[in-house]
């Protein structure tokens, strides 16, 4: 009874194939996505999902790949390494995708890419900052977020116009956490601005009145603060019942001012914040026109327009994976690979087109993303006059 | 046809990398094999001995750490690191058991909690160590005689070797006295400690073992993903491995390796079948129709369904009274030793200002047997507690010759030669009546530990003379044909001669039985009468609280009568039967009813 069941599934299926279109060429063009779609930072992963979904609609409404659509392939890695590691073996193998965008935090793409080299397979990594994953000497990973050397650097610009003179930090503990208070303290001693004291915060603080208190009796007049947005929008609350007046400047490009104006109120005034895409002025954007489209094209999705901040990740990763598989002309994994050296194009950040980082001979690549500061000024924000005058 | 099965399995097992073309399907096997181990060494704890450890991953991380540390700061091999890992969890079990478990229950499972809390902060904070939340990347495969075994199949075998390896240690623990300690602790701790059983010792040897093994997994891990970081802390791998063992089958064998291949294989079969949103969904489904259909887990119900077919003998095997040929249970017939005399000078025990025992004296001459009688609440009970140790007297001491009791563990004072029953029926209820008496054997073996885990042959002849002993116990008590049968289901008066057979099992000195008659019928409290004059001539004293006159007059040498907490009258059946102000405390409305 049950045998025969199972040969009319069968012979359904062995029908089912030989009928479809046989069409090789038409196949679609896989690319893996890993994120954390559910777990402590499921919004983050959610959003570039969101981002990566608006690049592949866009794709597939221009004519795709040469012809052939492009299909996402979404893998939840959890926030734990075990599940990336598991989720990229599962894409290279079972999916056979050529190339992978992931894996947000910087334990998760660590934990990917030894499956990246043991298959051969590229990635392009959109969010982790992390200075070793490139320094390491994997030459399958292709990094368009900055890390957080490159985001210091983006900054030195403005240091002297931020009028920021002796500095402390407030960071989480975690990987993006120390990694930041060591590049921005080491540019900003070269700079020739004094440093004072560096304050770390557990992920699930909620009382930083301690950190505060010391760094108020340092005497310095600038704060740079690096955490996810609703730590901010804690410890800019608490600074205020302590008085500490000083400039605050939030580092790693996903602190959502939008979000904390509602969140945090009069306490977030006057605070500065490096991100990698203003899309409340679309138009100040490298690439206007489609800044604009994409924020459009956000809003008629009904996504959170605090989401935008993160998004524009996945519609640059997939973008740039989706530009070297037309460059390579196929989707194999080394032909892909060979022709993320050679894209060059512009995104929602801005330029993209990596050059080699780490050891001689087994480079890892790394693009120069775009870096702006924004204000929050009477509750909006707004492009400091510095910014303004580009 | 188990053993063709075991020979498909084992080979099946040995050429699966052959087979399984799929390197993403060997990835999913290896990781599963890694969570086999954990899961394995997760149901030591929480399957045998009862305790809820849910610091499990802090064991993993502390594998994971030390053998990534060693191979990338020590450039030491997998190998030694792998033992180093199993060393430093197994330390770590130790301190946690060795704090945690003289207050059990509750208090593991929050000791562990917080102690998995508390070595992932040290993971994050200790930079200088640990490289803090950066993790360490790049951790070496291991090698073997200088080749890297970079291959998947080549770390499926050792993976496969090390997870049949954990089987085995469990597999003998679990069939050794030391596994059998276990249980009784997860059944009845008091009557375990009657026999003998040290509960915190045996409970840091299963949380020992049980962190080694978790340690093991961790060096795994650490070497195929090659890359450690906090996260090996997270709460969600314990998680992981409480769901695997329970859904597989707690306390048993098999259990938890087919609950970690299942729920390894799930989330990815998941993975294959559908998209991303639905897969979180349908794993907890999963899990709720597992716990609602198969509550005691997988292997379990597999294993009812088996047996249920081919049927069960009935159970109208004789109902057997005590042959009188039947051997009785070995024991040293030597006077000297036996015939030592139990002397209570001025016992005195409260509950909250309330005198239970206010200054009793009395003895317990070797070799006799001895009543304690007295109305309801007049601390008969309470003595014994005293004097086996469940209690400790606010003054009075205890001697056993002219060694003092008094401040002992119970387990300490069983050893002695002390072995006691208790007034509320007190089996391991979910164990055979053979295996209950192979746990009141628990001092006649010397096996430790160590000794269990090398097998060798002095264990394999122990168990066999263990074996051998408990059946000429049963034989002697009579339950000879209730074997095999779950003890917490026999009739009561028959669970009665099961806790009897259990304290002799333990070869007592001297035997305390606590209202050994209450609840049996008249026929079988003549058996009893019988067993306990046999059991005397086995040169064991004994010393006996009840409150059936016709056995307690029937059977002693000496009566002893406790009323508001004193001695009231003391000496042979007659005299007691006669004693004026006995008669007015106790016997006159007794003897009339």
């Amino acid at each position: 009874m049950q045998k025969r069941w199972l040969t009319t599934l069968l012979v359904a299926l062995a029908v089912g194939t030989l009928l479809a279109p046989p069409g090789f060429g038409q196949a679609p063009v896989k690319i893996g996505v890993i994120e954390p779609l559910s777990g402590p930072v499921a919004a983050s992963g959610n959003y570039i999902r969101m981002g990566a979904e608006i690049a592949r609609d866009w794709l597939n409404a221009q004519g795709a790949i040469n012809g052939r659509k492009v299909e996402l392939v979404i893998e939840d890695n959890k926030s734990d390494p075990k599940e990336a590691a598991s989720a990229a073996e599962k894409l290279i193998v079972r999916d056979k995708v050529p190339a992978i965008m992931g894996a947000w935090g910087s334990s998760m793409t660590l934990a990917a890419m030894p499956k990246l080299e043991e298959y051969g397979v590229p990635m392009v990594v959109e969010t982790s900052s992390a200075a070793s994953i490139t320094k390491r000497g994997n030459p399958w990973i292709f990094r368009i977020s900055p890390p957080s050397e490159m985001e210091a650097l983006g900054l030195e610009q403005y240091v002297d116009k931020l009028g920021a003179r002796k500095v402390d930090f407030l960071a989480v503990n975690t990987d993006w956490g120390r990694g930041s208070i060591q590049a921005f303290g080491d540019m900003l001693k070269k700079k020739g601005v004094q440093v004072g004291v560096a304050e770390f915060m557990e992920q699930s603080a909620t009382d930083m009145n301690a950190q505060l208190t010391k760094i108020k009796s340092t005497g310095g007049d600038t704060m740079f603060l690096t955490t996810a947005v609703e730590q901010i929008t804690l410890v800019l609350k608490q600074a205020q019942e302590q008085r500490l007046t000083r400039k605050v400047i939030t580092t790693g490009g996903s602190s959502s001012p939008s979000q904390l104006i509602k969140q945090a109120g009069a306490a977030a005034e006057g605070t500065y914040h490096i991100v990698f895409f203003m899309p409340w002025f679309p138009e100040a954007m490298p690439d206007p026109r489609l800044a604009k489209a994409f924020v459009d094209e956000w809003a008629k999705r009904g996504h959170p327009f605090e989401g935008l901040t993160e998004g524009f990740r996945g519609h640059d990763g997939i973008a740039t994976i989706a530009e070297a598989v037309k460059l390579a002309g196929k989707d194999d994994p080394k032909a892909v690979r060979d022709a993320l050296w050679k894209v060059s194009l512009t995104g929602v950040n801005g330029p993209i087109r990596f050059e080699k980082d780490g050891p001689a001979g087994k480079e890892s690549g790394q693009s120069t993303p775009s870096i702006f500061v924004v204000q929050i000024k009477d509750g909006k924000v707004a492009l400091p006059d510095f910014m303004a005058k580009k | 046809m188990s053993r063709g099965l075991g020979v498909l399995a084992a080979l099946a097992l040995l050429t699966l990398p052959l087979w399984l073309a799929s390197p993403y399907h060997l990835h999913v096997v290896i990781m599963a094999g890694i969570f086999t181990i954990l899961a394995l060494s997760l149901n030591l704890l929480l399957g045998y001995t009862g305790q809820l450890s849910l610091g499990h991953a802090g064991f993993f991380g502390i594998g994971a750490y030390t053998s990534a540390l060693l191979a990338l700061r020590g450039d030491r091999s997998f190998w030694i690191g792998l033992a180093s890992a199993a060393l430093a969890a197994g330390l770590a079990g130790w301190g946690i058991g060795r704090l945690a478990l003289k207050l059990r229950g509750a208090y593991f499972v929050l000791v562990t909690i917080s102690f998995a809390g508390v070595i992932s902060l040290v993971s994050i904070n200790w930079m200088e160590l640990t490289n803090g939340p950066l993790g360490l990347p790049g951790v070496p495969p291991p090698e073997l005689f200088g080749v890297p075994l970079r291959t998947k199949a080549a770390y499926y075998y050792v993976v496969l070797l090390a997870a049949v390896l954990a089987y085995l240690v469990c597999h003998r623990l679990v069939h050794s006295r030391l596994g059998r300690a276990f249980l009784a602790l997860r059944e009845n701790e008091p009557l375990a400690e009657s026999v003998g059983v040290d509960p915190v010792r045996t409970l840091v040897a299963a949380a020992v073992v049980s962190a080694a093994m978790a340690g093991v997994a961790g060096s795994l891990y650490a070497h195929y993903v090659r890359f450690v970081s906090p996260e090996v802390f997270l709460f969600g791998y314990t998680v992981t491995m409480v769901i695997m063992v329970v859904a597989g089958g707690k306390g048993t064998l098999l259990g938890p390796v087919v609950g970690a291949l299942l729920f390894t294989a799930l989330p990815e079969a998941l993975r294959e079948a559908m998209d991303w949103q639905w897969q979180m969904l349908a794993y907890g489904i999963v899990l709720v129709l597992l716990v609602f259909f198969l509550p005691r887990g997988i292997v379990p119900a597999v294993e009812r369904a088996w047996r249920r077919p081919r049927g069960r003998k009935p159970d109208g095997a004789p109902r057997g009274l005590p042959r009188e040929e039947s051997r009785p249970p070995s024991r040293r017939a030597d006077a000297a030793e036996s015939g030592a005399t139990l002397t209570i000078t001025d016992l005195a025990v409260e509950f909250g200002g309330v005198a239970a025992l206010a200054g009793v004296s009395f003895q317990v001459r070797p070799l006799t047997i001895t009543s304690l009688i007295g109305p309801n609440g007049a601390g008969k009970t309470t003595a014994f507690n005293a004097i086996t140790g469940y209690l400790r007297p606010r003054r009075g001491r205890v001697l056993w010759d002219d060694v003092a009791l008094s401040g002992q563990r119970p387990c300490d004072i069983a050893r002695r030669g002390l072995v006691r029953t208790f007034q509320k029926t007190s089996v391991f209820p979910a164990l055979s009546v053979r295996d209950n008496v192979m746990i009141g054997l628990h001092l006649r073996g010397r096996g430790r530990t160590l000794g269990i885990l090398a097998g060798g042959r002095a264990i394999r002849e122990e168990e066999a003379r263990l074996g051998t002993e408990a059946d000429v116990v049963l034989e002697f008590v009579g339950l000879r044909h209730r074997r095999d049968d779950v003890a917490g289901r026999l009739p009561y008066g028959e669970q009665r001669l099961v806790e009897l057979a259990v304290a002799l099992a333990a070869r007592p000195r001297l035997l305390l039985l606590d209202e050994p008659g209450a609840g049996m019928t008249g026929g079988e409290k003549d058996r009893l009468i019988e067993l306990i004059r046999r059991v005397r001539e086995q040169h064991v004293t004994v010393f006996l609280v009840e409150h059936d006159m016709r056995l307690v007059m029937g059977i002693s040498d000496t009566v002893i009568v406790l009323n508001h907490g004193r001695v009231i009258a003391e000496g042979p059946p007659a005299a007691i039967q006669a004693h004026p102000e006995v008669i007015r405390a106790y016997l006159g409305s007794a003897a009339r009813a």
